[in-house]
Formats: structure tokens, C-alpha cells, sequence
């Protein structure tokens, strides 16, 4: 079953007094608990792509479908909770908040979420199950590289959301540390959570699913009708 | 919420700290010259009521120590012919005229300084009578005696002096002056007494020839001071007298007080700008800083308006805790000394009531409750509206 659709997604920028297409009319699909991976070289589109997908950015024209319901129809309140709890994020870079510990890092989308009952049990579940129980009460800035990025994937999951989106979560890190988080994303994969994730370390991610390569803002080889 | 609020305002702990500290002037300086203002007013208002007397004659020499007195209580003793409160009485204007006796007594048993004893005719009082609570006897009989307030005596017990015990029938309502630490007994009893001092008793050998002070009260409409004055002209030299204007001590240092309080205050709201105008400045850059920080919180799924609210209770705690610490302080630097300091100025010393002192809080603290979160209005808006988007672009 489809989870996440794009039709005909376009989005310009301006560069100098010139517009510009990043993404120049993308259509493509996700399945449940699919691996999609979007590679092409920098600047190829693919952040702009997945913060589309996302709802992070408004098209220029196109739609985004969740489950078959255009996501732009939603208010701030609607897209929050998507985000919240349909999808979890995996930014380019170090997105952890540096005033909280580890712990509190994780929970934090679970209080947002106002839901009841304690999220303490679930994050430590997770940190645990990401080897990173060890440093709950630790700070971000006293972790490593793959050790942020592994609590930002714990983040991403703790609402449970069927997608997880991450924008190059190896592209800082050395090769055996990217490999043991690809082998953690599989992992998840492999429970049913779908992923989406840009990258362009395409040995990474060979044989674990469905490859899309953009470049200059469209879907190469034909391979933006995706599968349905 | 409230918990992440506290962890971002720990985060940036010392410029916080220095924003609360200027609350915290704020809130000690409007909470601080509030509460004094409440004492003073406290103490002017039934200054008139407690002193009772317009006038107060007494012999050449004595003003300064009737003053102290009456302000603080000053043991002292001193006497003029009781003929003089005849002629006071007769004089025109004058409505009421009650004489007394001033008596410095030893140690007694209940204090660990002398006391002084007021002796009043019963007949014509009207000062030391409306103070007395109304349980009290109408008329005190030979040995029974009204005690002021902070005398450490109940009513019941017995204080001991110059030979003989009296009983204690009544105590005083507290005055904020001389009058709580005095004794006082009728007239008679006071003549009886100075007996038993063999001093006083070679220099007065009829005492009841000799009254210490006649208080009057002047015809409504009359100026004290007017009738105070023909007194004077008429017999202050055959008299020896002098006067005392018990209104006239109190309200130049009051108003010399009451003027300190308002530059207080008026300090007080310049730091409530002050504190204002830091913070607006503060959080305005601060949304620059924290773009990446809230773009994040946008990301995992934060609205807007939890964002508006995340700052808006950041700010909530930065002026409760500038707030109550000013108040604190302000209680800790006010409290142990402000009944020494109104002693000493010789100014009526009652306590503000809790009321007042709970009110001055109350204002002090909403208006340190507001300077934060009005300051960091345009912050809050600006987040609510559209200008903090989420973003996979995390690299900064
Ligand atoms: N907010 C923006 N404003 C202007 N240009 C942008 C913006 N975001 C991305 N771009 C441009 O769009 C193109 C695609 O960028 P991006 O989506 O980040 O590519 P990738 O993630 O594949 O490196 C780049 O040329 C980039 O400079
Ligand atoms: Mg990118």
C-alpha cells in the first residue's frame, strides 16, 4: 500500500535575478515499511525533495499525498502533528538540542505530542536498542558524531511513525561508523518502519531497496514513476 | 514545558541571571519603598488618633524631653505647679485641659530598663482612656495599674515599684510610640507613691501641688498652634512653660520620609523600564540565536503557538524568579531594621499590617511578572507567525 506520493512536484528558487528549478516536477512513491534511497550529487535537489515531502516547504506546484490526502491541506496545527507523529526526521547535520540530556532529547516528541502515560520506559527502550543507553544523561556536546546521530534516530522513532525521513545520516561520518548505522536503519527497516533516505554513499545502501537518482531536479532513468 | 523552559534558561544562566537581577531591583525597589510608605501612613494616620492631644504644656526645658517621651518613651521626670492647669483651662479656645504626673521609675521586674510612669486624672483624660481595651475596670482603684503594650507584663500580673506592687488591669493598645513602654496609674496613687522616694519627697513635700504636663485639646476649627501660642504670651513666664506640638514632630520627618518613598518609587518604575527595555533587547536578539533551536523543536513537531508559549514561559520564570528574589531581598534588608530606623527618627513605629505588606508584595510582583513576557511580545509573535520554519537544513 502506498504511504507517501508525490505528483508532480515543483519547487523554484532564486539565484541572482535568475529563478531556477531544485526540484522540477518529481512524482514518486513510497510503500509501507519500503526502503527508498534518493542519491544524485550535491546540489542535485534532494533536500529540497524531501522537505517537500516532508511539508517542511510549500510546492511551487504538485502535491504531496499521505495515505492519499494532500498534506499542503493541512494548518500549522495539522502539519505539526505529522510531523510529530506520522513522520520522523533525520536532519542533515546536528539537530539534537543542546540544553537538554540525551534522554530528554528523545522524549521530548512524545510530551509534545501531549500524549498520556510515561515516555521515560519507551526512550530508554530505545537509546537501549540503539546501544546508547549508556549515555542518557550525557549532554550532546559530550558525543561523538555517530552517537548523535543515532540519538536523533531514536528521536525520529518515538512516536512510532511509519516513515522516517533522513537527509545524508552518514555524510559526516567515517566509513564504519555510517555502516553500522545503515545496519541500524536496515534493522528498523526490517520492523516495518519505511525509509526514505538521501544520500550519495549509494554503496551504503545497495540491495536494500528501491534507488532513485535525482539530478538537476528530476528523477533520472526514468524512475520517478516509483512503484505503486 | 515547564521543565525545557527552566533547562533554556539554565542554558544561557548568566545573562538570565543578570536579566532577573534587574527584575529583582525592580521588585525590591517598589516592593521596599511601598512597604515603608505603608508603615509611615500607617503611623500618621492614627498618630493624630493616638496622641490625642493637640497641645502639650509643660515647664521651660522639657520640650525636648517630653518629646522623647512620648516618641520613645525616655524615662524622665519633671514638675510644675499644678495652678497652671487652671489658668490652661480657662484659657479660650482650649476645650479640653488633663494634667499629669511623670515618673521615671527604677528597674522593675518586668523590663530590663527603667520605665516611665504616667500618672493621668481620671476625671478630665482623655488620652491614655481610649487606649485601654474596654474590658478594663472604668476607674483604676489604689495599686492597679495599665501597662503599655510591649511591657512584658499580662494583664493579671504584677509589677513592683518604689515599695510597692501593683496590679496590672488592662494593658495598652500598641501606639508605635513612648506610650507602649510606659506605665500608667491615676493620679492619686502617683501622689501616694512619691512618698516612698526620699528624693522626691524633700523636693516635693505636697506633690499634689505639682502636675508634670497638661495636655489640651483646642476648640474645633482652632489652630493648636494659635492657642498654643496665647497660652504662651499669657503665662509662660510667670510659668515657666514651654509647649509641645505633638502633630508638628512627627510630620517634617514624615514628610521628609514620605518624599524619600516616592523618589523610591519613582526609581522603582525607572528600573521597571530599564528591565523592559534590556529584555526586549535580549529576546529580540535571541531569535536570532535560537532560530536553528526553535526550527528543531518545529521539526519534531512543535506548532507555533507551542513555540510562542515555550518563550512566553521562559519569560513567565525569569520575572517570578527576579521578582521574588527582589522581594526577599527586600524583606531581608527592611524587615530586621525598619523599627529601628523609625525609632530613631522618632517617627510613629507601628508595623505595616500584613495586609499592606502583602498588597505592596502583590503589586510588586504582577508588575515584575509583566515586564518579561511584554518584553517578549514581539518575540513570541514573530515565532507564532510564519517566521520560524522547520528545516531538514541543519547544518549551520
Ligand atoms: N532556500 C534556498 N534558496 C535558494 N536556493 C536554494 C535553497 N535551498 C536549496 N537551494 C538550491 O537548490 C539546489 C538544490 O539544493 P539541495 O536541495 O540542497 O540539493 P542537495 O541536497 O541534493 O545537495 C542547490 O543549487 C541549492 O543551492
Ligand atoms: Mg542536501
Amino acid at each position: 500500500m502506498v504511504l507517501l506520493e508525490a505528483k508532480g512536484l515543483v519547487k523554484g528558487f532564486r539565484r541572482g535575478l535568475a529563478g531556477f528549478r531544485a526540484v522540477d516536477g518529481v512524482s514518486l512513491s513510497v510503500g509501507q515499511g519500503e526502503f527508498v534511497s534518493l542519491t544524485g550529487r550535491s546540489g542535485s535537489g534532494k533536500t529540497t525533495l524531501l522537505s517537500l515531502l516532508a511539508g517542511l516547504l510549500g510546492p511551487d506546484g504538485g502535491d504531496v499525498l499521505l495515505r492519499g490526502r494532500s498534506i499542503f491541506a493541512l494548518g500549522d496545527a495539522g502539519l505539526a502533528r505529522l510531523r510529530n507523529r506520522e513522520i520522523g526526521f533525520l536532519p542533515q547535520g546536528r539537530s539534537l538540542l543542546g540544553n537538554l540530556t540525551v534522554l530528554d532529547n528523545v522524549r521530548l516528541p512524545f510530551h509534545l505530542a501531549r500524549r498520556q502515560g510515561g515516555s521515560r520506559q519507551r526512550a530508554l527502550e530505545l537509546l537501549g536498542d540503539l546501544s546508547l543507553a549508556h549515555l542518557a544523561g550525557n549532554r550532546p556536546h559530550e558525543l561523538s558524531g555517530g552517537e548523535l546521530r543515532r540519538v536523533a534516530l531514536a528521536r525520529a522513532l518515538m512516536n512510532s511513525p511509519e516513515l522516517v525521513v533522513a537527509d545524508e545520516p552518514t555524510g559526516d561520518l567515517d566509513l564504519g561508523t555510517a555502516a553500522s548505522l545503515i545496519r541500524l536503519i536496515r534493522d528498523i527497516n526490517s520492523r516495518g518502519v519505511a525509509f526514505l533516505v538521501a544520500t550519495h554513499d549509494l554503496d551504503l545502501c545497495r540491495g536494500l531497496g528501491r534507488v532513485l537518482e535525482m539530478s538537476g531536479g528530476r528523477l533520472v532513468d526514468g524512475a520517478s514513476a516509483g512503484r505503486s | 514545558m515547564a521543565g525545557l523552559a527552566l533547562a533554556n534558561i539554565r542554558a544561557r544562566g548568566a545573562r538570565n541571571l543578570g536579566l532577573a537581577a534587574l527584575v529583582a531591583i525592580f521588585s525590591a525597589l517598589l516592593f521596599g519603598g511601598s512597604v515603608i510608605d505603608a508603615r509611615l501612613s500607617q503611623g500618621l494616620e492614627s498618630l493624630s488618633a493616638r496622641l490625642g492631644a493637640d497641645v502639650l504644656i509643660v515647664p521651660y526645658g522639657y520640650e525636648r524631653t517630653a518629646k522623647a517621651a512620648l516618641l520613645r518613651g525616655e524615662p524622665s521626670t519633671y514638675h510644675m505647679p499644678a495652678e497652671v492647669l487652671g489658668r490652661v483651662r480657662s484659657f479660650p479656645g482650649v476645650a479640653q485641659a488633663s494634667p499629669q504626673f511623670f515618673l521615671a521609675s527604677l528597674a522593675t521586674a518586668c523590663c530590663s530598663e527603667r520605665v516611665q510612669i504616667i500618672a493621668y486624672d481620671q476625671q478630665s483624660d482623655f488620652l491614655v482612656r481610649p487606649w485601654i481595651s474596654a474590658k478594663a475596670p472604668p476607674t483604676l482603684g489604689e495599686g492597679q495599674i495599665v501597662a503599655g503594650s510591649k511591657l512584658n507584663v499580662e494583664v493579671g500580673g504584677e509589677l513592683f515599684f518604689f515599695g510597692v506592687v501593683h496590679e496590672v488591669v488592662a494593658k495598652m493598645e500598641p501606639t508605635g510610640m513612648g506610650l507602649d513602654t510606659s506605665v500608667f496609674l491615676p493620679l492619686e496613687s502617683v501622689y501616694r507613691l512619691v512618698g516612698n522616694i526620699p528624693a522626691l519627697k524633700e523636693e516635693l513635700p505636697d506633690p499634689s501641688g505639682y502636675i508634670s504636663a497638661v495636655a489640651v485639646k483646642v476648640e474645633p476649627g482652632l489652630r493648636p498652634k494659635d492657642v498654643a501660642n496665647g497660652i504662651m504670651r499669657e503665662h509662660a513666664i510667670e510659668f515657666n512653660l514651654d509647649l509641645v506640638l505633638p502633630d508638628a514632630i512627627v510630620t517634617e520627618t514624615a514628610r521628609e520620609l514620605a518624599g524619600w518613598a516616592s523618589t523610591v518609587r519613582r526609581l522603582a518604575l525607572a528600573m521597571w523600564l530599564v528591565a523592559f527595555l534590556a529584555l526586549a533587547l535580549v529576546f529580540s536578539v535571541a531569535i536570532g540565536e535560537r532560530r536553528r533551536e526553535f526550527g528543531i523543536y518545529r521539526l519534531i513537531g512543535a506548532t507555533r503557538s507551542w513555540l510562542g508559549r515555550l518563550i512566553l514561559a521562559e519569560a513567565l520564570f525569569l520575572s517570578l524568579a527576579g521578582g521574588l528574589a527582589g522581594i526577599l531581598l527586600a524583606s531581608l534588608a527592611i524587615f530586621p531594621f525598619d523599627a529601628l530606623i523609625f525609632n530613631s527618627l522618632g517617627l510613629p513605629n507601628l508595623p505595616a499590617g500584613p495586609g499592606a505588606v502583602a498588597r505592596a508584595a502583590a503589586v510588586a510582583l504582577a508588575l515584575a511578572m509583566v515586564i518579561a513576557p511584554l518584553a517578549c511580545l514581539r518575540t513570541v509573535l514573530s515565532v507564532t507567525r510564519s517566521e520560524v520554519q522547520p528545516s531538514l537544513r541543519m547544518e549551520a
